[in-house]
Order: structure tokens, then sequence, then C-alpha cells
């Protein structure tokens, strides 16, 4: 026969305490695992660069109106990170480079088609609002101006690379340039949201950027100036299927849309210049 | 060298007021119970509490005059100080932790210096040892060592005995008070026992509640206190309500009465006839006896009848409680043999026995 | 005692710490074990490791952390004796401070210190906008670390000298030494086991430092690319140069982190009796 205590009921209420924390946590954890469902015909995964955020999101609503079953995801970053993170194992079905070395890149660990050019791009320099004085390209190799580029992994770095490499060869500078350039260049990032915000902020004072990346609501915190020459270089975007990707009939049919009149328009939409293809 | 002066220190709600003039070569207690401010008057001496007015002066030299503004820092003062729980330095050994306080003179000083009084205080098998590595005897005479090391002018200590036990307190004392005597330095200690107050002071101060109650010499104000206060502090177990009946100067002693008839003898006090006087008397100064003795052959003049009513036993005996007519109740102390001898059992007849002279008044 | 025994005379809560410490260190450990079981995979480790981008983040990484923990033990160590000797409001208010940094998100500290210091920042404003600004350079990687990294060695420092009782530190006073040179023989070596484990901690913060030194200093290899922005841009490219560069920032975190734990440990022979 036990008497029973009073602290007895307080501690067996403590006793089933934490087994049910415990057991509420992996609940909570299992619940938040996205089980890997297999990819059915109804979805589509898209890797798309950066700058092709708005654009994409207009062909993907435009291709769910057309296609209501298919559910379309995409994952925008650089080009370059996402060929390391599909070169890891990431699962996509279509990958929209703005180059094509990071397609390249992965063909000889993932299966990659053939890559499609769809759309072209402008560099632009755009040039902080903050700073005065600079209106055109001279300005910014003067000691003591902050311009900020893209690492030359980036696509947008290695195209930034060949357009200094063209106005240098096209001898408008002399000796001092590229150098002075190079000089002023403080920090090579990796994505262009952070290179335009700091323009905006007025802590540097130039970069390089797309043409597509200056929106409107940039507005008035940044200037575009041009080039002294008449770049050649021309951001070119392909679209590649992958191995997964290529047994979707959505796969073929976003292609489709890109090549389109209706893609070709969203592409003008939104300042890129559509490529045709010669089948 | 002497050592003197008075502080007003206001912490709080607690107001402590004090003042002390030692002679170089007197240890002067300051006795008193937990709260009294003993402490706080050591550590303001020490500089290291700040009073509100006062005068330090150590040595003929003035350390604090709240007046001119004089506030001399304690690491200039010149002063040695023990507190209660010895506070050696937990990150140097024995011989370090003496040598500190010269740790910047020249080599040969402090080796000299530092080893006269490993040898003094006997600390010479244990100087190298790390301080958690001392018993508490030996960390006492390292606190005491490192104090004296730096010359002081004058020395403080707190309740320097407390950790120890009973039969090391005892051959302690009487080695440290050599040693605090040798100094010729003025000594302030302080303590809440009373057999160490009695045993080590040339003078003693009695402290409650931060002001002094009584000073003199430690028998005349501990072992018959003039006050109830002194006299709880130092532990008189019975203080007795009576009233004055009848004064007789020549014969030194007052007739006074408890209750309605029981009459004891107390000396003499200049009181008058019909007030009430509080009277103390120590446990261990009543005797018992299971037989009413011969009045005519004791000098003891107050014998009373009275039963056994508790027993309770003590560290080194008993506490029994009698009580006696018109229900006087005293506590008296009895050893073991006896209790056993005298067969003292709750409810047996006992007289208590007790000198005239083991009665004091106390004032209110 | 058998973890997987049924009968253990301690009991059914011994058990569950038997196990929840299995969970954990596996937790921990298998991310790590997995990474440099990748990276002595790679036939390339061994180029990318001495590789001179390498080399140069792990230069500017060692000089910028070490230079950083410096000014940190400088000016945070009278702070955290202040903060352990006072109480009150005020003491309250610079704790929370002091904190503050814990739980803002680097990325967040680099823009406020922007803000604050950049080009266009409120400094600059009040000072009239001069050629030089902060931003952008190797100072500016410092200044990072110092803002993340302080916190943890302020309150391991603060927490140190609250355990030095005052007491000892009186007597040391009595006993002839100045309030300063009672500081350095009595109250720092008592605290100092505490004070190690938080420096071990504040460095590998700063090592570790990304957020805020992108935002604040940004990306240029010998200057401001420390080893984790080093990380970031190899990342975008060769995947094994940042598997080679993580396991050695992982390297020379833990040399770090084991050195000044056992030292913290040397010392710690020193108890303080209460």
């Amino acid at each position: 026969m036990s008497t029973r205590k009073k602290s007895d009921s307080k501690m067996g209420r403590r006793k089933i305490l934490y087994p049910i924390a415990m057991l509420s946590l992996i609940v909570f954890i299992l619940s938040s695992c996205q089980v890997n469902q297999e990819s059915t015909n109804e979805e589509l995964t898209i890797f798309a660069a950066a700058s092709l955020r708005e654009t994409f999101n207009d062909l993907e609503l435009a291709f769910e109106s057309e296609n209501p079953g298919t559910d379309i995801q995409i994952n925008y970053a650089a080009s370059s990170t996402l060929q390391a993170q599909i070169k890891q194992g990431a699962e996509a079905d279509l990958f929209a480079s703005a180059d094509y070395l990071q397609i390249w890149k992965l063909s000889s660990d993932v299966g990659v088609s053939k890559p499609i050019p769809f759309a072209q791009n402008d560099l632009a320099l755009v040039v902080s609002q903050k700073t005065a004085g600079i209106d055109n390209f001279d300005d910014i190799l003067a000691p003591g101006i902050k311009i900020v580029t893209a690492l030359p992994e980036v696509p947008i770095g290695s195209y930034s690379v060949l357009a200094i490499k063209e106005i240098e060869m096209a001898g408008y500078y002399g000796n001092e340039f590229p150098k002075n350039f190079v000089q002023n260049i403080v920090s090579m990032e990796t994505n262009v949201r952070s290179m335009l915000s700091r323009v905006v902020l007025g802590e540097v004072d130039a970069a390089i950027v797309y043409s597509t990346d200056i929106s409107k609501e940039l507005g008035n915190s940044v200037k575009r100036i041009s080039f002294p020459i008449k770049i050649d270089t021309k951001p070119t975007y392909f679209i590649a299927t992958l191995v997964p990707g290529d047994k979707k009939k959505a796969s073929a049919k976003f292609l489709e849309l890109l090549s389109s009149e209706q893609g070709s328009a969203i592409l003008l939409d939104n300042g890129f210049r559509p490529i045709k293809q010669d089948n | 060298m002497n050592a003197s002066g008075w502080v007003e220190s206001k912490i709080g709600d607690f107001l402590l007021t004090n003042s002390w003039d030692i002679k170089s070569g007197e240890i002067s207690i300051l006795f008193g119970g937990s709260g009294a401010g003993k402490s706080l008057t050591l550590k303001t001496i020490a500089g290291i509490n700040t009073p509100q007015k006062g005068h330090i002066e150590i040595g003929g030299v003035p350390v604090f005059d709240s007046k001119s503004e004089i506030n001399i820092p304690p690491h200039k003062r010149k002063i040695g100080y023990m507190p209660q729980d010895y506070g050696l330095f937990p990150n140097l050994n024995a011989r370090k932790n003496i040598e500190y306080g010269i740790s910047e003179e020249t080599q040969s000083y402090i080796y000299d210096k530092t080893n006269a009084l490993i040898d003094r205080l006997q600390l010479t098998s244990v100087a190298e040892r790390n301080i958690d590595a001392l018993s508490g005897g030996e960390r006492q005479r390292v606190a005491l060592a490192r104090a004296l090391a730096t010359s002081p002018k004058m020395l403080l200590l707190d309740e320097p005995f407390a950790a120890l036990d009973l039969d090391l307190k005892r051959s302690a004392r009487q080695e440290i008070r050599a040693i605090l005597i040798s100094e010729n330095i003025p000594v302030l200690l302080v303590t809440h026992d009373i057999e160490e107050a009695l045993t080590l002071g040339d003078h003693v101060q009695v402290i409650q509640d931060g002001t002094v109650i009584d000073s003199g010499t430690p028998v005349a104000t501990l072992t018959q206190p003039n006050s109830i206060e002194i006299a709880q502090l130092t532990g008189v177990e019975n203080i007795l309500e009576l009233e004055v009946e009848e004064l007789l100067p020549k014969e030194g002693i007052i007739i006074a009465r408890f209750g309605n008839a029981l009459i004891l003898e107390v000396p003499y006090k200049k009181v008058e006839a019909g007030m009430t006087v509080s009277v103390g008397l120590k446990a261990s100064d009543i005797i018992f006896a299971t037989k009413q003795p011969e009045t005519s052959a004791l000098s003891a003049r107050n014998i009373l009848p009275g039963t056994v009513k508790n027993i309770e036993k003590t560290g080194v005996g008993y506490e029994v409680v009698i009580e006696s007519k018109d229900g006087l109740l005293l506590n008296g102390h009895i050893t073991r043999r006896s209790l056993e001898q005298l067969n003292v059992k709750i409810g047996n007849t006992l007289w208590s026995i007790f000198k005239t002279s083991a009665l004091f008044i106390l004032d209110n | 005692m058998n973890f997987f025994s049924k009968e253990t005379n301690k009991g059914n809560w011994m058990r569950v710490t038997s196990w929840t410490t299995i969970v954990y260190m596996v937790f921990i450990g298998l991310p790590i074990f997995a990474l440099v079981l990748r990276g002595l995979g790679s036939q390339q480790l061994i180029n990318n490791i001495f590789s001179d981008l390498t080399l140069q983040a792990l230069r500017l990484s060692f000089i910028t952390s070490s230079i950083s923990i410096l000014a940190i033990v400088l000016f945070a160590t009278p702070t955290a004796y202040y903060l352990s000797r006072k109480a009150g409001t005020l003491k309250r208010i610079i704790e929370i401070l002091i904190d503050l940094p814990i739980v803002l998100p680097p990325v967040v500290a680099g823009v406020a210190m922007l803000m604050a210091f950049g080009r266009n920042g409120l400094l600059s404003n009040l000072f009239g906008n001069t050629e030089y600004s902060v931003s952008f350079t190797t100072l500016a990687v410092i200044l990072a670390q110092i803002f993340v990294a302080a916190p943890f060695y302020t309150k391991s420092a603060s927490n140190g000298f609250a355990q030095v009782p005052r007491e000892l530190e009186d007597i040391s006073q009595t006993l002839g030494m100045t309030p300063i040179k009672t500081f350095w023989k009595i109250t720092l070596p008592i605290a100092s086991p505490t004070i190690l484990g938080g420096l071990a901690l504040s460095w590998a913060r700063a090592l570790s430092e990304f957020g805020a030194t992108l935002m604040f200093a940004g990306n240029f290899i010998g200057k401001t690319q420390t080893m984790p922005l080093a990380i970031l841009s190899a990342m975008e490219t060769d995947f094994d140069a940042a598997i080679a560069l993580s396991i050695l920032l992982l390297i020379a975190s833990t040399v770090i982190l084991v050195i000044l734990t056992m030292l913290g440990q040397r010392s710690n022979s020193v108890e303080v009796r209460e």
C-alpha cells in the first residue's frame, strides 16, 4: 500500500512532458520534409538565370493559363550557381542560362540536350545619381571612382570582361586602359541585384549590368551612360532540356511557347531580343 | 604608535558609529553578534568602505578625514587585513600569497622576509603548496603571514578563528596572541566568541546594531555584563525580574523578591526599594543537590527547592530547567556524569544553589 | 556503462542522455565527416589548397581576424570588467547593446555598417563627404569582424570577472597593490579560463564571418576576400575548390578552438573558493 504524495502527480506530469516534446519535434521535422514525389506530367521545374525573372514569370502565367493541368516551378539564380546546383544533383527539367558556357560545363556530368539560343540582351553601364560629375565612360576611369563588377565566372562578369577587352582593342584609351578601370573595381559580386543595390545606395559609383535590369523602379537613383564604342558582345541566352525533363510533354510545350509569337512578344516586352530559330 | 579614530557610516538603513583608540601591542576586541557592524568597522578602517563622516589615524598619520577631505586609498594605508574566510589568492601558492604584498621589493628582501615569516608561523612544510591543499589552520597562518609581510602599522582581524574547530582554536589563540603582541602594533580583532574575547583581548567594545553599547576590560564587560543586551550576547542563560525589597549597603547585599514569596540575595547596587530590576545568572553558576542541603553549612546564600521540568542535551553536557516556588524557571548546566550519579529525571525534586556574587544587576 | 543494456542502475534518465548525446554527435559529425570525405576524394585537393586564390584568402583571413581579436580584447576587456562590477538599469542597457550583434542577421549588420560608415553613411554626411571612406577596404573587413565577434568575448570576459570575488581585490589593495596591479595579478589570472573560452569562440566567429563582410567590405581578392567569401566565389565555378577551401577553414577554426581551450584548461587548475 503506497501513499500518493502530492509531489508524485507533479513528477508524473513531468515524466511525460519530455517524451511528448520529443515526439512533437519529430512530427514537425517529418512534416516539413517535402517527400520527393514522382514528377508527374503535371509538373515542370525550370532553372532560369536571374535576369530572366520577370520574363519567365510572364511565360509561366501564359503557359499555365493554356495548360491548366501543369504546374511550373522556377528557380532563379546566377546561371553559374544554377549550374553548380544541377551538378550536385538538383532536379530540373529545363535550364535557361545567360550564356553557353554554363550549359556546356554540365554536359560531361548530366544528360543535356543541345542548347538552343532564344534571346539576346545588351550590356549597360549604370552610374549612381548620388555621385556628381559622371557623364561618360572617361569619368569612371578617374582615380577614386568605385566600380563594382561580377566575378568573371558569372555570365555577366565574363561578358563585362569581353566588353572591356573590346574597348581596349579599339585603342580608345591608350596604355593606361584597362589598368585604370581595374584599379577602380572595389568588389566582385555574384548577382546583379546586389551590384545594383550598391549603386542605388551610392556606396559605389558604377556597375556593368544587363540593360534589362534597369527597371522602372530604379528610376531616378541610377543613370545609364553609354560605352565609348558600340559593344559587339551581346549576352545570349540558351535553353536546354535536362535528362529527366526530356520525357515530359510539358518541356516540349514550353519550348514551343518560347519560340512562338507569344513568347517573342513577352521577350520584347521585357527588353530582350528574341532569336528566331531556323529549323 | 597608536591607531585611533571615529566613523559614522550609513549603508542603506544601517548606521554605524564607532570610535577607538588602540595602543601599540594592544589587542582590542570588537565583540557582537552578526549584523552588528563589526566587519563594516574593519572595512572602513582598511579603506574598503568610505564612511560619511569620520577621522581615522594610523601611526599618527591621518588616512581619512571627512572635514579636510582626506581619503587615502587602501593600497596606501599600510594596514594588515585578514577577512573572515582569509581571502587567500587561489592562483598563487602559499609562499607567493605571503610575499604578495612585498613582491615588488628586491629578491633578497622578499626571500628573507618571507622565509622568516614561514618559520615563525610554522608553515615550512607547506610553503610550496597550493592553497586548496592547506588545512584550515594552515590557511589561517598563511593569511596572517601575508598580512604581516608588509610590516603594517595596524592589524585588522575579522573572526580569525571562526573556521577552526575547538581544539585548534584554543591552541591557535595562544600562538597567535604571542605573535600579535610581538609585532608591537595596534590590533583590532572582531569576534562573537566570548572565550576568544576573554583570552585574547586587552580591551573590548561590545557593538550591536551599529553602536557600541559597552566597553572596558573583557572580564568586567563580558562576564558580568551591565546590560540585558550584552547579557544576551554573551549567553547569560537566566535573566530574572526581581523587586527590590530591602537595601543593606553595609553588608553589601540587596534583598529581592521574585513573584510573591521567593527571596534572593543579590550584590549591592545603588537602586531604590520597590524598583524592579533585571538580574543575570549564568547557568554554569548553579549547583544542584538531590537532598536539601544544610543551610548553615553552606557559603551560598541562595538555596531554592524545585522540580525538574526539562532536560536537554547540549554540546558538552545537559541543560536542566528547574521550576521553583512562584513559577521561577532556572536554566542550569550539569555534566553527564552528575546527571547519572544524581539520577536526574523530569519530575524529580532538585535544589538549586548559587552564591550571591553569581547574581548581577543589569541596566535596562 | 553499456549504452544498450536495459539494466542500468542509473535509471531511465541516464539512458535518455546517452541516446540524445549519440544523436546530437551524429547530427554534427556527419556533415563534417562528409565534407572531409568528399574533399579527400578529389584529386585536385592539393592543387586547390595551395592555389594562389586560397593562399591569399587564408592570409587575409588570418591577418584580419588576428587584428580584430586584438582590438576586441583591448577594448572589450575594460568594458567587461566595468559590467561585472556594476549593477542597475544602465548596465542592463549596455548588456543588451553588447548582445545585439548576436541576434542581428550578419547581412543586416553589414547594411547597418554601410549606413553608418559607408560613403553615403551617417558619419560621412556629418563630417562632409571626404575622398576616403572605409567601405570596400581591408579595414572594413576588420570592422565587420569586430562587430559580429565582440559579443562572444565580452560576455565571457564579464562572466569571468564576475566570478572573481570583490573581496580578493580589496585584500590585494590592502596589501599595497593599486587597482590596476590588482587587475593584472589577481583578477585576470583567476578569470582567464573563462576569458580564454570566450576568446576562442570570438575568434572562430570572426574567421567565419561572411554576410556583414560581403555587404560592407565587398569581395576583392587579396583586399577583402576572406576565406568564407572565397568559398562563395568558388561555389560559382569549381565546386571542388569550394570543398578544399571549406576543409581548410574547418581545420583552421578547429585548431584555434583546440589551442585556446587547452590553454584555458591549463589555468583551470585554479579554482576559486567561494
